[in-house]
């Protein structure tokens, strides 16, 4: 149960983070609106990548470099 | 008697004691005094049960031992040894989350943990110290971690900005959960609320409901402290041992 | 129409969004049960798969809930 509450606004979050950002690069660089389009479907690949890591059980660091080899088979995302 | 009714008017933030300095609103209002008597409460608990230090606790002392245990277990199943030095901030912040939950249960009470503003404040100051520790810990070292092990060069473009949204979303998706979760259950609570006067006789039937979401909530009280407490224990561990 | 009842519909009218991720849940979780029944030993493998798309479908009624929650106060 408390995975389900885990999971369920991770998706979303990471969409808003990168929409956020893209809409920000937007703005500073006035290349509306592919900026946006291109960090919000880059954001929804990270939030697959944030839930597909929460469900296999590797916590959130699965891109972090592995400390010694017999742990870089659990590593790879 | 719409105003009444209105379901969003129990997280209006009122003004009790007008403080301006400098230009800047810095009000004393009800949230305030709420956070203010949840921390008054935590210190009350955890100070008073303890003073009879007897070796067969008591009924108050037994339940600031289990809060104790609860959070030192937590923190040493997920970060280990060298998590020690991070147990009084994660055990104030579960016991704040906590309180602040349970607190907004009771009848006309202020739930703080219902502002994204106060959750986001919370997560945000997780978020900077988990970075903050990681590259004292680590240094430069730290920013290797955007780039996973093993993956060929070609794909670096693509997946250091996958992996940095990834980073940026933890604290926005940390204060949106325990957010959304008290916000959506308190108005819940409020609808149905609304329903049990003007049905007349089948009142009963919202009454009962209500009974059962009142439950329910508790239990998301407990459950949403819980999470934020684990997450961050989890974020501390990312950045104590880096993998 | 004035603009505040517009709001009003039009919000009204995103949160139909949550009709397909409502079926979409129940699906998952009925199929879930049915294949777990079957093959109790794949019950893991089939778990993180079944959580996988439970995010996915509701990451969809959340999006209706910021689209009603956007017009509303928007």
């Amino acid at each position: 149960m408390g995975l389900a509450y885990r999971i369920a606004t991770e998706l979303v979050a990471a969409v808003g983070v990168g929409g956020l950002i893209g809409y920000g690069i937007d703005r500073w660089l006035e290349t509306r609106p592919w900026c946006m389009i291109v960090f919000t479907l880059l954001g929804f690949a990270a939030g697959m990548l944030n839930i597909f890591r929460i469900t296999r059980g590797y916590g959130y660091a699965a891109g972090y470099r592995a400390q010694d080899e017999t742990k870089s088979g659990d590593n790879a995302p | 008697m719409a105003e009444a009714h209105n379901p969003l008017a129990q997280f209006e933030i009122k003004t009790l004691i007008p403080i301006h300095i400098g230009g800047v609103d810095a009000s004393f209002t009800n949230s305030a005094a709420f956070m203010v008597a949840s921390v008054v409460c935590v210190s009350a608990l955890m100070i008073l049960s303890v003073r009879s230090r007897a070796l067969v606790p008591g009924r108050w002392q037994l339940l600031a031992e289990l809060a104790y245990s609860f959070i030192a277990k937590m923190l040493t199943d997920t970060v280990g040894k060298e998590g020690r030095p991070y147990f009084p901030l994660v055990f104030s912040i579960f016991m704040f989350v906590l309180f602040g939950n349970m607190l907004g249960m009771l009848p006309y009470t202020f739930t703080y943990t219902s502002h994204l503003a106060v959750t986001f404040a919370m997560a945000a100051f997780v978020f900077v110290l988990v970075t903050v520790v990681a590259i004292a810990k680590h240094g430069m070292k730290f920013f290797s971690f955007f780039l996973p092990h093993g993956v060929p060069i070609a794909m670096a473009p693509l997946l250091i900005p996958i992996e940095i949204i990834s980073y940026l979303s933890r604290p926005v998706s940390l204060s949106v959960r325990l957010f959304a979760n008290m916000m959506a259950g308190h108005t819940l609570l409020k609808v149905l609320g609304g329903f049990v006067l003007p049905l007349g006789i089948f009142g009963v039937v919202p009454v009962l409901g209500l009974v059962a979401v009142s439950g329910l909530e508790l239990l998301i009280a407990f459950l949403q402290a819980y999470i934020f407490t684990i997450l961050t224990c989890i974020y501390i561990n990312d950045a104590v041992h880096l993998h | 129409m004035d603009l505040a009842s517009a709001k009003m519909i039009g919000a009204g009218l995103a949160t139909l969004g949550f009709v397909g991720p409502g079926i979409g849940i129940g699906l998952i979780w009925a199929a879930l049960i049915n294949s777990v029944g079957r093959n109790p030993a794949a019950a893991g493998a089939i778990t993180t798969t079944a959580w996988v798309s439970f995010a996915l479908v509701e990451a969809l009624a959340i999006f209706a809930l910021v689209i009603a929650l956007i017009i509303l106060f928007g």
